[in-house]
């Protein structure tokens, strides 16, 4: 016996129902369980379609595809950071690396000229990269949100809306105690060094998170998978 | 009480096997060029005449694990009214699979040197 189109559809939302409703995942256990059914009725054919469905689920366990579903999205993590790193490291690397070192030196020029009003200075440099990479980080939210079809390694670039808050409460935090030893002591170059570079990092990191991560996961689930959308 | 000494067997084997889940999927894509999902699980069972059956809730978390390490590349083809993903060995994976066999090997014969000794049981 051959599953037929409206099998699969049930298969599909079959899946649906127990909780996978990433698609790169759902069409992996849809052939799964429509090889097993087939197979199941060929070798009995008085068992119903759903009878099949019963016993092919029943072989995941007593979670169901809850394992499968927790081990993709850790292994899609991995892949992620895997990624994330290499394209961090790609950034130190020539001809890149020139235009970090002048971010690094404009920035470094700027806060020498703001010194007395540093903190004012650095805190606004800041919010304007923040609010610049929220709005683009909103936008792809919405994009998302927008797709018929959900991936599950597309929901990696959703959870860069949350990397992004976490990471600009450090930003803010942290540097902000340098600044007061900044004020107390003899107004030391070390310090302005080290907030550019911080900013130069900053930039960086949400560049990767908000630009080139969503580009390189599309590039690559493009590749892998023939009726992936974009858009 | 046979059904419970069975039972019992097979999960000190499913134990026994577990850690070569990864290598014997590796093994198989190494004399394959692509296999399936249930393919996979088909072809382990057939080898071994039934007697090691490899669970649907242990296969995808290591071929995912695997493919996510590198050292497995997915094709996706349609079959017709679905979508197949078949996975194949990448550069990484065959040297990983040579790898990961000389370890078996060398745990099976350290294994066999245990069971054999009589002095290391007694």
């Amino acid at each position: 016996m051959k599953l037929t189109e409206k099998h699969i559809e049930d298969l599909m939302l079959f899946t649906k129902k127990h909780y996978v409703p990433y698609y790169d995942l759902q069409m992996e256990l849809v052939d799964h369980l429509a090889n097993d059914i087939e197979e199941l009725i060929n070798a009995n054919p008085r068992l119903s379609y759903e009878e099949a469905k019963r016993i092919a689920f029943k072989k995941f366990g007593v979670f169901g595809f809850q394992e499968t579903i927790e081990a993709k999205r850790k292994a899609l993590n991995k892949r992620y950071f895997k990624l994330f790193l290499s394209t961090f490291l790609n950034y130190f690397t020539i001809p890149k690396i020139a235009v970090n070192f002048s971010l690094f030196i404009v920035y470094y020029y700027l806060i020498n000229i703001f010194s007395t009003h540093l903190k004012e200075f650095y805190l606004l440099s800041f919010l304007f990269v923040f609010i610049y990479n929220i709005y683009k980080a909103f936008n792809l939210k919405l994009k998302l949100k927008k797709k018929k079809k959900k991936w599950l390694f597309e929901t990696m670039i959703d959870s860069s809306f949350t990397i992004i808050m976490s990471f600009n409460f450090i930003v803010q935090t942290v540097p902000l105690f340098l600044i007061e030893e900044f004020k107390k002591t003899s107004h030391n170059q070390q310090t302005l060094l080290f907030l550019s570079l911080f900013f130069m990092f900053y930039v960086i990191v949400m560049h990767i998170i908000t630009y080139d991560m969503p580009k390189k996961i599309s590039l690559i689930m493009q590749k892998e998978y023939p009726n992936y959308r974009a858009v | 009480m046979y059904k419970k000494i069975m039972y019992i067997c097979s999960m000190t084997k499913s134990k026994l096997y577990k850690g070569s889940l990864q290598t014997i999927i590796l093994k198989l894509l190494e004399q394959h060029d692509k296999m399936y999902g249930y393919e996979i699980t088909k072809h382990v069972k057939a080898l071994t005449k039934g007697d090691l059956k490899i669970t649907e809730g242990a296969l995808y978390p290591a071929l995912h694990k695997l493919e996510a390490e590198g050292f497995l590349e997915a094709e996706i083809v349609n079959i017709g009214n679905r979508m197949r993903k078949y996975y194949k060995l990448t550069e990484a994976g065959t040297k990983e699979t040579v790898s990961r066999l000389e370890e078996l090997q060398e745990f099976i014969k350290n294994m066999q040197l245990m069971v054999n000794s009589k002095t290391a049981l007694t």
